[in-house]
């Protein structure tokens, strides 16, 4: 297993979301400019996955990358967590992973001091990044122990609460052609993620970057941190107060509604998708430095942010099924105007 | 490179029309109606125009480009994606035909499609046929094309065995031999499992565990390369390219006839299924090598009689539901015709309304079994009460006002119930049309044509709405494209009805007779007043005007016609005759005059009974030279009360009349009973086609009668009262021309005109009429000028009698039938001409000679009444126009406004923009289009990219106002990538 060694001491989180009162304000189009720039300094030819999975950090989300091998998940997740100069951790999916492998647990500790004791040994997922390798290799008890700590941002063990770092973002992978030996993700876990993208294979050019060293893994290191944890946050919270019109507001209800009236779509979107999309859209607007949301916002990410919540009646196993179909309810309502 | 435009069908449920509009040719031949007639010619230019309408459609479709994936398997399905320019956005349907497949085009100009390539070769073109039906979809139209397209190579499916080929193997240490074969080697890895390999190569634990077939992957000892010639069969050579590459060979594909052979190592599969694709397209050239055969002109291709459309053809619910109206149109109509009663179109309206529903289930899938048990229980019900009415019927009109109604009512209900695809929906029309024509060939009122009209344009709307899946939006460019179109068909419509003749009369098959079997009776055939009562004498003896003031209470229709009596005659309508010209509707005769009253003999006429009764000629009608006679056939619908005279044009020859009849020496017929309203009977009159000449060239009668003058039959007509003035005499022998009696009656008449004045208010003459007339007051009424007329006639020997009856009336010109008001009773003389009977004459009413009438063309009569119509009334209808015109106005005003008010000037603004693409729903999409059509650095305009987000920043951004300039400026903005799009577009299609 790929354990990185856990932080040490966890973030005292409580103290510096109090933002100072003459703190700048931040500017989430640079900052953003600059995040995507070093993702597609790394990972090459994805600028538009790049943009999306900053969307996703900026939207305090979960991100689940879904692609064949090969094609640079890990390395995606990676740049993120370096870029964003946090801590990191990295959870590799196998099928005897146990929650506490995940979460953290009591260890007892001998020091001469107190003599032995129980501690808690935070898990990986104390990080403000967390990769999650091949999520469906992990059995699902262990996939929503990870999950339910990335959405309430807490773990309980033994009666203690602790509290994640802040930001904290999932970024998951998995390999959804090879099915022997996983564990598909229910659509209950699948809902946590604030949005799912599959990169697909790099153009031939961006590939020959790729092998010759130009980009891909060996730059991983030229990366430096851009920012820190606490700008993050700050900037989270000034994505979170971004404007959305109530017009923008019910156009996302009527592209729920579609994907629910949809007659190859067994179970529609939830309302908690549409929260999603919205927080996505928020997070979209602000990268383009605007303070209002616009149905381009919408459109543009609704595939990213519904296509794995609908229920396909009748996909024949086909992987896209899901954002073709979200695609087309997106296609099918009119965007609201002046 | 297109070829021309040819007709491959007829659209399902087209023959139907066809066979409607034969049947109203039989509706014209049976009932003789002019509205009929005018129906079956629109009718005519309507299926020309839906025939044309495909052609012109097909004009303005032009496919452009065809892409197609590079490589292709013969047999499998490929995508296709077509690119077509359409110039008039119309919402008829044009479907391209590719590769055996139909798709149909869609409305942004590109269209994707799956197809299957049948044979395989290099495809360097597509060979396609544009079909389109055009907006009324009666014939289907063809334009066959051809568009290049980038080499699609397409390969047969691989079959075995392998080849012939050229082994050349190098062992290890890189040196070659011709060895005969590789050996097989250690087991190296997985791989997945290539098509053709023997279960023997799978490696089954990992199959097992993936899921996917994997094979063992083999080390060759040795590698050993294949070459084969490309000029074999192109199945096996991609097979054996595959094989050899299975294999893990080096495989080289030699081309004698290329120069250069070096390049031609198969790596993937597309490089061998590429060479099978060269192979076959070199088998195809060498084995067709002569040209492709020359395209059949049109005109010598056949038309598929039947259109079968490749997808079920469901009818759109709005053409369903105007299908209906047009059914209940033509119901409404029909039973309008025959007096149908309230509570019978009550069953019309509810029997369509549910017919309707119940085909609209239909066609929506679901077929309850109770509908199915409905619609039998209503159909077994409705025959049961036919069959009941049928069992009590006489008469074929009778037959025509009871059962036929209700059965044709329960057909089109019963089908209307069973439409579910266009053929039906097609042949539901046609039903409709056969009644409206069977409808138009009965009523004989003026509303016939507004009731056609309405039909027409319903159905034409149906016709139109059949092929559209959805509602066309009623477009500026639309509404003007049906004015123009209603227009050239009316216009037509007219111009080739001006050719049409109107019928002549209608055919004695179906001649309609019906009475009223409650009227009061004349069994003895003695005249009976409208009243029932025996018609009391007018002359009172009073020289007092008499008052009758009935309807059909004309003096003349009673035993006495007194010439100082003049009835209180009203407007109403009394009769409607249809009848193929203008003539004397005839009904008493008069003999004896006494200088005052004229008198009808006591004698009466032999009963016969109906309802084809032939009429003995009387004196004077058989005409003693062997003169030509023709049939004149009239039918009389009787409007008001009227005693039991039976009207007739010309001699009566036979009279169809559901009673009897009794007809009089003297000529006049009488009924049993008295005329009542809705009583119809016709008569077949024979007449002598006469003109000024042929009646001058019979000289003069007086001599020609001379001799037997003595004999009664004759003398009758020549006695003159005694009360005869000299002076009267005097003036007749005065006027007479020698040699013609025509030229006689001419000079009479003449001399009448100028002498005395037609006047109704004429003082009652007190001694001999004809001398107070034409000497004392020089003024009266028709039967004293036909009085005059008379004696001055007599006095010089010829033979001559009063007939009273009606003028002709006024014709209708779109339902063909002569209006006949009470106000048009008369009295006229009638001249015993021997060679040809008994001529009308009459100096007051201008009715022409049978021989010299024109008959009138349905065109003409149409016109006319148009135009009269018009001229009658041109202030109100001009104000109804324009009325018409600004509601129209004031509508479209209204609604502009209220989306002007609802959407704002930005939301315009915004509406503006996103037109200039209409595949994009939000602004920045559109922009980023906008951005590649034009080129903005060249045409000066701002970024369409800030354009957009300043859209959305008025729309989304709570903190911006924009102000008046940025409005001016985004207006400005707009109307230029308005400019340029549509530059941009018209280069396109000039360049296409």
């Amino acid at each position: 297993m790929d354990f990185p060694p856990p932080p040490l001491a966890p973030a005292p989180n409580d103290a510096p979301r109090a933002v100072q009162p003459d703190a700048q304000p931040i500017d989430v189009r640079a900052l953003a400019a600059q995040l995507v720039a070093s993702i597609d300094a790394v990972v090459a030819g994805h600028h538009d996955i790049a943009e999306i999975a900053i969307a996703t950090l900026f939207a305090r989300g979960n991100l689940l990358i879904e692609d064949i091998p090969g094609v640079g998940k890990t390395l995606l997740a990676q740049v993120i967590a370096r870029a964003v100069g946090g801590s990191f951790g990295r959870i590799q999916g196998t099928p005897d992973l146990l929650p506490g492998d995940v979460t953290g647990s009591m260890m007892p500790i001998t020091d001469p001091v107190n003599g032995t004791r129980l501690e808690f040994r935070p898990g990986p997922v104390f990080a403000n990044v967390v990769v999650f390798d091949e999520l469906n290799r992990a059995t699902p008890r262990t996939q929503s122990a990870l999950l339910e700590a990335a959405e309430e941002s807490t773990v309980t063990v033994d009666g203690t609460t602790h509290r994640l770092p802040t930001p904290n973002m999932v970024v998951a992978t998995q390999n959804p052609i090879e099915i022997a030996g996983t564990y598909g993700l229910g659509e209950g876990s699948l809902d946590r993620f604030s949005a799912v993208v599959t990169p697909g294979r790099a153009a031939p050019e961006f590939e020959l970057d790729v092998l010759t060293g130009r980009r891909g893994r060996s730059m991983l290191n030229a990366i430096e941190a851009i920012t820190t944890p606490a700008v993050i946050a700050r900037t989270q919270d000034e994505v979170a107060a971004i404007y959305v019109a109530d017009a923008v507001g019910a156009y996302v209800v009527d592209i729920l509604g579609a994907t629910r009236r949809h007659p190859n779509i067994r179970l529609g979107a939830s309302t908690r998708a549409g929260v999603s999309l919205i927080s996505l859209a928020r997070a979209r607007a602000a990268m383009e430095g605007r303070t209002y949301v616009v149905p381009d916002d919408i459109a543009g990410l609704a595939v990213a942010s519904l296509g794995h919540r609908v229920l396909v009646a009748d996909s024949n196993g086909s992987t896209t099924a899901g954002r073709d179909l979200v695609a087309e309810c997106v296609a099918s309502v009119a965007a609201p105007t002046a | 490179m297109s070829s021309r435009s040819h007709p491959v069908a007829i659209a399902p449920g087209g023959l139907a029309l066809i066979g409607a509009w034969l049947v109203g040719l039989a509706i014209v031949r049976l009932t003789g109606a002019a509205a009929v007639l005018l129906f079956l010619v629109a009718a005519l230019i309507a299926m020309a125009g839906s025939v044309v309408s495909g052609w012109l459609r097909l004009r303005s479709v032009n496919v452009t480009t065809f892409s197609l994936p590079p490589t292709a398997t013969a047999g499998d399905s490929v995508d296709i994606v077509s690119e077509h320019i359409d110039q008039r956005r119309s919402s008829a349907p044009v479907d391209l035909v590719a590769f055996d497949t139909s798709w149909a085009l869609s409305d942004v100009g590109m269209t994707s499609a799956s197809v299957v390539i049948a044979d395989p070769g290099i495809l360097s073109s597509v060979d396609y046929s544009l079909e389109t039906a055009g907006a009324a979809g009666l014939v289907r139209w063809r334009r066959r094309g051809s568009a290049p397209v980038s080499d699609v190579h397409v390969a047969p499916v691989a079959a075995g065995p392998v080849l012939h080929v050229e082994h050349a193997a190098s062992s290890d240490d890189g040196s070659t031999a011709h060895g005969a074969g590789p050996k097989t080697g250690e087991l190296d890895g997985a791989r997945p499992w290539r098509p053709g390999e023997g279960e023997q190569a799978i490696h089954w634990p990992s199959t097992l565990r993936t899921g996917e077939i994997i094979a063992h992957e083999r080390t060759a000892a040795s590698e050993a390369q294949w070459s084969v010639s490309v000029e074999s069969d192109p199945a096996r050579l991609r097979w054996t390219l595959e094989e050899g590459r299975r294999r893990g060979h080096r495989v080289i594909v030699t081309d004698d006839s290329a120069t250069e052979s070096a390049g031609n190592v198969v790596r993937t599969a597309d490089d061998s299924l590429k060479w099978s694709a060269i192979a076959a397209d070199r088998r195809g050239i060498d084995s067709t090598g002569e040209a492709a055969p020359k395209p059949t002109p049109w005109w010598r291709r056949s038309i598929s009689l039947v259109h079968k459309p490749l997808l079920p053809a469901p009818v759109p619910t709005h053409a369903r539901l105007l299908t209906s109206a047009a059914a209940l149109i033509a119901l409404w109509m029909l039973l309008g015709a025959l007096g149908g009663s309230l509570s019978q179109r009550a069953l019309a309206t509810g029997g369509v309304a549910v017919s309707t529903a119940l085909s609209l289930r239909i066609s929506k899938g679901a077929r309850p079994t109770w509908t199915r048990i409905l619609v039998a229980v209503v159909a077994v019900a409705a025959l049961a009460r036919i069959a009941v009415q049928a069992s009590g019927i006489g008469g074929l009109l009778a037959a025509l006002r009871g059962p036929m109604p209700d059965l044709l009512m329960l057909l089109v209900v019963l089908h209307g119930a069973e439409i579910a695809d266009r053929r039906t929906t097609r042949v539901h029309l046609a039903v409709t049309g056969v009644i409206v024509a069977y409808a138009a060939g009965l009523r004989i009122d003026g509303r016939v044509g507004w009731w056609m009209l309405a039909w027409g344009v319903v159905t034409v709307a149906a016709f139109c709405q059949l092929d559209t899946t959805k509602l066309g939006e009623l477009r500026r460019g639309v509404a003007a494209r049906i004015g123009a179109w209603s227009a050239v068909g009316a216009m037509s419509t007219l111009a080739l009805a001006a050719f049409v003749p109107v019928p002549d009369g209608p055919a004695s098959l179906g001649l309609p007779a019906l009475s009223n079997n409650d009227a009061p009776e004349a069994p003895d055939g003695s005249l009976v007043g409208p009243d029932g009562n025996p018609s009391p004498p007018s002359s009172t003896g009073d020289p007092s005007r008499g008052a009758l003031g009935e309807v059909g209470g004309y003096t003349g229709f009673s035993d006495t016609l007194d010439t100082s009596v003049r009835g209180d005659l009203g407007d109403e309508i009394v009769m409607r005759v249809r009848a193929p010209e203008p003539a004397f509707w005839r009904g008493q005769i008069f003999t004896e005059f006494d200088g005052r009253v004229w008198r009808v003999s006591d004698v009466e006429g032999a009963p016969i009974e109906g309802p084809e009764i032939a009429i003995a000629p009387t004196v004077g009608d058989l005409p003693l030279a062997p003169t030509p006679t023709e049939e004149f056939v009239q039918t009389y619908h009787v409007e008001a009360q009227l005693p039991n005279v039976v009207f007739g044009a010309g001699r009566p020859e036979t009279i169809i009349f559901d009673g009897t009849v009794f007809p009089r020496p003297d000529g006049a017929i009488r009924a049993d009973r008295t005329l009542d309203p809705g009583t119809v009977y016709s008569v077949v009159s024979q007449r002598v086609p006469v003109t000024p000449t042929s009646l001058r060239d019979q000289g003069d009668l007086g001599e020609r009668f001379a001799p037997f003058a003595d004999r009664f039959q004759v003398a009758q007509f020549l006695a003159i009262p005694p009360s005869t003035s000299q002076a009267t005499l005097d003036l007749a022998a005065q006027l007479r021309v020698e040699g013609s009696t025509y030229d006689t009656i001419r000079a009479y008449e003449s001399w009448m005109a100028r002498n005395t004045e037609y006047d109704l208010n004429a003082p009652v003459p007190d001694g001999d009429a004809v001398d107070d007339f034409l000497f004392d007051s020089q003024r009266g009424f028709c039967e004293q000028i036909a009085s005059s007329l008379v004696v001055m006639l007599r006095s010089q020997g010829v033979p001559a009698r009063l007939a009273t009856g009606y003028i002709p009336g006024s014709r209708n010109q779109i339902s063909g039938v002569f209006e006949v008001r009470a106000s048009d009773a008369h009295a006229w003389v009638e001249v015993w001409f021997p060679d040809s009977g008994w001529e009308a004459f009459d100096p007051t009413a201008s009715v022409p000679l049978s021989g010299e009438s024109e008959r009138s063309t349905v065109g003409a009569d149409a016109t006319s009444a148009v135009i009269s119509g018009i001229a009658s009334r041109p202030v109100e209808l001009g104000l109804v126009v324009l009325g018409g015109l600004a509601a129209m106005a004031a509508m479209r005003g209204l609604l502009e406004w209220k989306r002007r008010r609802d959407r704002g000037p930005w939301g315009l603004l915004t509406d503006r923009f996103l037109a200039l693409d209409p595949l994009t729903s939000t602004a920045p999409r559109a922009a980023a289009v906008i951005a590649g059509t034009i080129d903005t650095a060249e045409s000066k305009v701002r970024d369409p990219h800030e354009v957009a987000e300043l859209l959305d920043r008025v729309a989304f951004d709570p903190s911006f106002t924009p102000s008046a300039d940025d409005q001016r400026a985004v207006a400005t903005d707009i109307a230029a990538y308005e400019r340029a799009v549509k530059q941009a577009d018209r280069e396109r299609v000039s360049v296409s």
